[in-house]
């Protein structure tokens, strides 16, 4: 068999492997599921933006912001929606949303095993050799235990075909051609929306590409030093300019996002990954399963499970162990390899790597990342792929002692089909019962319809938004009770009537809240002051195990962030706070709805102006008593020369058109006044009052507001911000010249120089 | 320039090294505060051997005549070992910070092992490939791991509770803000209870900018860069280490083990990352005294002395090398006026933009200092068992006789310089006040003075020389 045919034949195998394990899911209604520390990454993030990102791309917009989320959500600057990324484009845009989930999983293992196939064949690894380097890759525990974190995904699969076009660079003689390939790929990877493992993965090529170019011309270090900055340099700009669209608002977004462009170093370092970890390459589940709740809850001494684990298979670590030890000396990619993966550790184990803090203080770009094991997908990689040179070795061994010993020589059955089929057989076995050890899978109808809660707050022809309670507790809590999510998903999907952050989406109810704020998020600063400042006066605020008091003032708060139902397990206790809604369900406590009393409009004119001398002030004005946000605005010293109000001032507000990334209102103001949006104040922001400019000042802290002199006026808040506006020419015109370099390169150079011959 | 090398018996080389292991093991331990009376007198013998030195009459003859890779790597063994034990920043953020620096401090022991084995191994799977690589390239590993040590502990103790490190760093944004650091009140580091403990009142200022002003600009310099003073010294100790790399290799390019193990003298010195952590400016000193005799040696004429002048501008003890420049023949009134000037050009400024609190900083502050009990030497030695101070006149005296004797009994010429200037400051510390940054300087002198021992000499490419 030729080897093209025997790499098709592997290709298919590859194709055939990850249908065989996504199928299920597809041909009974169901998607994998996978917790969290708190509810789902999968179904309250990845799944949500996605929704989101292609509601609105369906209706025809580019999703840039979405009102659904915490007082309003930068969509395409934040990130994780992966919205310009090719494959979430096309599924989720065209596809059926359960039919795009489980695709993208296929496509996403499916590609992860073909890349590391070719990465492997152009090591010069067999065939079988690279197929078992492919399977060990894709389905290893990197993979498997991050199903909730499609994004990280989506991105963590280019890594292989990185590395292939490196080895193709050093191997062709077209090496700008490549050079562009890599650049694109990495342009992709960006826009999948997973910033930490585009940064790995970068960090890791150019790792590679060093340690290729000074392992291949070892004396001519002047001359490698200037490939080595051209290459990157071509690379840099080409990615620079192609993910500008992402990258733009992203960057702008980030300068005033609460988690900021730098983390300290506790954070960073904060989820450890012990030398204990080592084992989880043998035993993947020797500290317990979380899916099944016995992985110690104590995530800050034994780490996070799917962050430490990447758990291969048993035999692929032992030939990667194999040929590091009998090959390191006499192959130079085993070498490289070995060098690197073990090198990554160097990173991986954090404050306990006696030099990781070198590295975060600097190397540009760590600082912005939690998770330094995030480098294990580097390693994961190496070792696959050495596990692909040590099938080899051991082959060529058992080849040569059959030759020798004249065993078995007739055996052509056994050697040729029967040994492969099973070597391949106990790796996708120990593979898939680890797997299936660890997948929940969730009934897409049961968890995407909406539950009675949904249906009574969509009942509500109000424009407002809700607030889950202590939703992590209650999720928590509900975890405990099913030991995981493996064992009792029905609890699980009664527990949905909390409608956790960011569920809230999929049946179109707005929430003040947004699940990744918790974990430093990428909203404004001050809304996630706000709402972090709002957690501690709501979900601890007087009370006891099964009651919480909430304030006067709090409540007022809320009211003013638009939210008029609070969705809460335990018992809320304040007079302005009414039960509008009990849901029981059974094994749960009755989940309750309250109507707060101050709930304010989304949009509402105020007279009263109340002076703060600096943002801060502006913040600790919200919470005095004496604050009603009903009457009073708090607005920066230089912006309140508004005169006070008079005992008639009234204030006529109507919401004529609400899209995503516009507000058109009438406001009939009987003097002049402001109208406060009760949206998070964004850059991007434009005002328009009757066609003029109007402009959007700080008011409240973390909200909008627009003067209005007194009379009949149509405002309209859009957003259009001009990173995006930038971002979009340069990725245009870069993608342009690539195209017309494609073109060039591809087309028109063979064509002159087959006419010239 | 001179050979020293005594005739008969030992090489100078001998003493050298024995009064730099008795030094060693005098202040190493306990961070160079006096603990027990034999660190006195380990200090003292150590000082004896490099005056006996000094005799043409051989009052000590060593059983062992080793050849000078012997020596030297019988004098790293002992200054690894010591390091590894020893040497400990100690205001870390972390108790795994502390480790972590342990960690790389046995790393770099271990791979110190590979200069005193040979593997026999071919070098067919990863282990043995591994040995392989890391006996050729130790040299380059042992730089490396010596460069992370001092990143880490800058890294790991970015707030050391000593007042050097916040006058220091305080100077630089004093003068940054077009301010006088001899004006300016830095961080006081000290609670209440600690000033009543120390200085016996509730309050402390740390308002004395101690060191001259070549110092504020170094460390500008390098806070500006890297965002740390201590930088600095890390450039320091690195630039030092270079300078006895080179000024080796040229004399040994077919021994290079003995340019690398001179090398890692110094890199490996042990207290080099507490003092590097305390941000004492020692290491600087070092450096510039360092490059002062490689530019003598590479015939600059006047860049050695405009060095020179920096210097003694660095901190007031340096002043005590004056004197002693007279040694070198090749002295003449313009290059002590090429130091003198350059001393000024720094000096003058600060002087005249306050004089008051300039003199009061570098001088009379200084000259305040209420001797502890816990300052290495005979004073506090008599402190301790006589509980009074040796007396002024004496050390006086004996200073004077002492500095008479060395202007009278070294040879001119560097190494006669150098000798002169070293055993001069060590007694004089000695007699008085030494702290671990005291003869830390001192061991680096030592090592220059092996270093140019080692390039002096005449025989210095033979085999039989170097084995």
């Amino acid at each position: 068999m030729t080897s093209s045919r025997k790499s098709f034949l592997a290709i298919l195998f590859l194709l055939g492997l990850a249908i065989l394990f996504f199928a299920p899911y597809l041909v009974s209604g169901k998607i994998p599921y996978e917790g969290d520390l708190t509810g789902s990454d999968l179904t309250e993030l990845n799944l949500p933006l996605r929704y989101l990102a292609a509601s609105q791309l369906k209706a025809g917009q580019i999703p840039l912001w979405t009102d659904l989320l915490a007082n309003g959500f930068p969509l395409l600057a934040e990130g994780q929606a992966g919205v310009f990324y090719p494959f979430n484009l096309i599924l989720f845009t065209f596809l059926p949303f359960f039919a795009a989930i489980n695709l993208a999983y296929l496509i996403n293992f499916f590609l992860a095993g073909a890349f590391t196939y070719f990465f492997g064949r152009i090591l010069k690894i067999s065939c079988l050799g690279s197929l078992v380097s492919a399977i060990a890759f894709s389905f290893s525990g990197f993979f498997i235990f991050r199903l909730r974190h499609l994004n990280y995904i989506n991105a963590a699969i280019w890594l292989p075909l990185e590395f292939y076009l490196i080895e193709k660079y050093f191997l062709s003689r077209r090496k700008n051609l490549i050079l562009v390939f890599l650049s694109l790929v990495f342009g992709i990877q960006f826009f999948a929306g997973s910033p930490p493992f585009f940064y790995v993965s970068i960090v890791s090529a150019f790792a590679y590409f060093v340690f290729k170019i000074f392992f291949n011309y070892q004396n001519r270090l002047k001359a490698n030093l200037l490939e080595i900055v051209y290459s990157w340099v071509i690379i840099g700009v080409v990615i620079f300019g192609l993910t500008a669209i992402q990258l733009f608002p992203s960057f702008f977004n980030s300068v005033s996002a609460g988690r900021g462009l730098a983390m300290s170093y506790l954070d960073a370092t904060s989820y450890p990954y012990l030398a204990l970890s080592l084992l989880f390459f043998i035993f993947p589940y020797f500290l317990g399963n979380p899916a099944v709740n016995t992985y110690p809850a104590d995530v800050g001494t034994f780490g996070v499970f799917w962050e430490n684990n990447i758990y291969f298979g048993l035999l692929p670590f032992c030939l990667a162990v194999m040929a590091m030890i009998f090959l390191f000396a006499k192959n130079r990619p085993v070498k490289i390899l070995t060098i690197l993966a073990l090198s990554s550790f160097l990173i991986i184990f954090g404050d306990f790597s006696p030099i990781f803090v070198i590295f975060w203080k600097l190397f540009p770009g760590l600082m912005m990342f939690r998770f330094p094991q995030r480098f294990l997908l580097l390693t994961l990689l190496c070792l696959v792929v050495l596990a692909g040179f040590g099938f080899d070795f051991l082959w060529e061994k058992l080849n040569h002692w059959r030759q020798q010993s004249g065993k078995l020589a007739k055996s052509k059955l056994l050697f040729k089909f029967l040994l492969p089929v099973l070597i391949m057989a106990v790796i996708i076995f120990d593979l898939g019962i680890t797997a299936i050890a660890y997948v929940g899978s969730l009934d897409y109808n049961q968890y995407f319809s909406p539950p009675k809660s949904a249906e009574f707050l969509q009942s509500d022809p109000d424009i407002f938004r809700i607030y889950s309670i202590d939703w992590p507790g209650a999720w928590r809590q509900i975890n405990q009770l099913s030991n995981g999510w493996q064992n009792n998903l029905f609890l699980m999907v009664s527990g949905r009537e909390m409608i956790w952050p960011n569920s809230n989406v999929f049946w179109n109810i707005a929430s003040a809240q947004d699940r990744a704020s918790l974990e430093g998020g990428m909203l404004a600063k001050e809304n996630q002051q706000l709402g972090n400042r709002l957690i501690l006066e709501s979900w601890f605020g007087r009370g006891n195990e099964n009651s919480v008091g909430i304030a006067d003032q709090t409540l007022k708060i809320f009211g003013l962030e638009n939210v008029k139902y609070f969705l809460s397990f335990k018992e809320l206790k304040n007079n302005n706070l009414v039960l509008a809604k009990k849901i029981t369900n059974p094994f749960l406590p009755p989940l309750k709805i309250y109507r707060n009393n101050y709930f304010l409009p989304l949009a509402f004119g105020v007279f009263n102006v109340q002076s703060a001398t600096s943002t801060e002030a502006m913040f600790s004005g919200l919470f005095d008593q004496n604050f009603d946000p009903a009457k009073t605005v708090i607005l920066a010293d230089n912006q309140s020369e508004t005169a006070a109000a008079e005992k008639d001032s009234i204030a006529e507000v109507k919401i004529l058109e609400r899209q995503n990334s516009l507000v058109k209102i009438q406001a009939d103001f009987s003097h002049p006044g402001y109208l406060v949006l009760s949206q998070s104040f964004a850059s991007g922001w434009k005002a328009t009052v009757d066609g003029g400019k109007a402009e959007i000042v700080r008011a409240d802290y973390a909200f909008g507001a627009v003067k209005v002199s007194a009379g009949k006026h149509q405002v309209i808040f859009s957003y259009q911000p001009l990173a995006y506006s930038l971002g979009k020419w340069l990725t245009g015109l870069t993608f342009g010249l690539i195209l017309v370099y494609l073109f060039f390169s591809l087309i028109i150079k063979p064509g002159l120089n087959k006419w010239k011959q | 320039m001179e050979t020293v090398t005594k005739k008969n018996g030992n090489s100078l080389l001998v003493y050298f090294v024995a009064a730099h292991l008795l030094t060693l093991f005098g202040y190493t331990f306990n961070h160079g505060l006096f603990i027990h009376p034999a660190q006195i007198l380990l200090l003292a013998a150590g000082l004896l051997v490099l005056i006996l030195s000094l005799f043409k009459k051989q009052w000590l003859v060593f059983n062992i005549s080793p050849s000078p890779l012997k020596l030297l790597l019988f004098a790293n063994l002992v200054s690894f070992v010591l390091f590894y034990f020893m040497d400990n920043p100690i205001y870390l953020v972390s108790r795994q910070a502390f480790n972590n620096i342990l960690w790389l401090q046995f790393f770099s022991l271990i791979l110190f092992f590979f200069y005193l084995i040979k593997f026999n191994f071919q070098g067919n799977n990863f282990f043995s490939a591994l040995i392989i690589h890391l006996a050729k390239s130790k040299f380059v590993y042992l730089v490396i791991t010596a460069l992370i040590l001092r990143l880490l502990v800058i890294f790991y103790s970015p707030a050391p509770k000593i007042d050097v490190f916040w006058l220091l760093d305080g100077g630089v944004d004093s003068i940054v803000r077009g301010e006088n650091p001899y004006s300016a009140t830095f961080v006081n580091i000290y609670s209440p209870q600690d000033c009543q403990a120390l200085y016996s009142k509730s309050e402390c200022f740390n308002d004395n900018y101690s060191y001259l002003p070549a110092v504020i600009f170094a460390t500008a310099f390098f806070k500006g860069i890297f965002g740390d003073v201590r930088f600095t010294y890390v450039f320091a100790v690195f630039g030092s280490a270079a300078i006895i790399y080179f000024l080796l290799k040229k004399k040994y390019a077919r021994f290079l083990e003995l340019p690398e193990l001179a090398t890692l003298l110094i890199l490996y010195l042990p207290l080099g990352l507490f003092v590097l952590e305390q941000s004492w400016v020692d290491p600087l000193s070092i450096f510039l005294l360092y490059l002062f005799f490689f530019l003598l040696e590479a015939n600059y004429n006047y860049w050695p002395y405009v060095v020179f002048g920096i210097l003694l501008a660095t901190k007031q003890n340096m002043l005590v090398f004056l004197p002693f420049l007279f040694k070198i023949p090749e002295i003449s009134f313009k290059k002590v006026f090429a130091a003198a000037g350059t001393f000024l050009l720094f000096i003058l400024p600060s002087a005249v933009w306050n004089f008051k609190d300039f003199i009061f900083d570098v001088i009379i502050d200084q000259l305040q200092f209420i001797e502890g009990l816990h300052s290495l030497s005979l004073m506090t030695l008599s402190r301790v068992y006589f509980h009074q101070n040796l007396p002024w006149l004496l050390i006086l005296v004996l200073s004077l006789s002492l500095f008479i004797f060395l202007f009278l009994k070294t040879k001119p010429g560097l190494v006669g310089f150098l000798r002169a200037a070293l055993i001069f400051m060590f007694a004089v510390f000695f007699l008085k006040r030494g702290f671990a940054n005291y003869y830390y300087f001192i061991s680096a002198l030592n090592i220059f003075l092996i270093v140019l021992e080692l390039y002096d000499n005449n025989d210095n490419n033979s085999e039989k020389f170097v084995n």
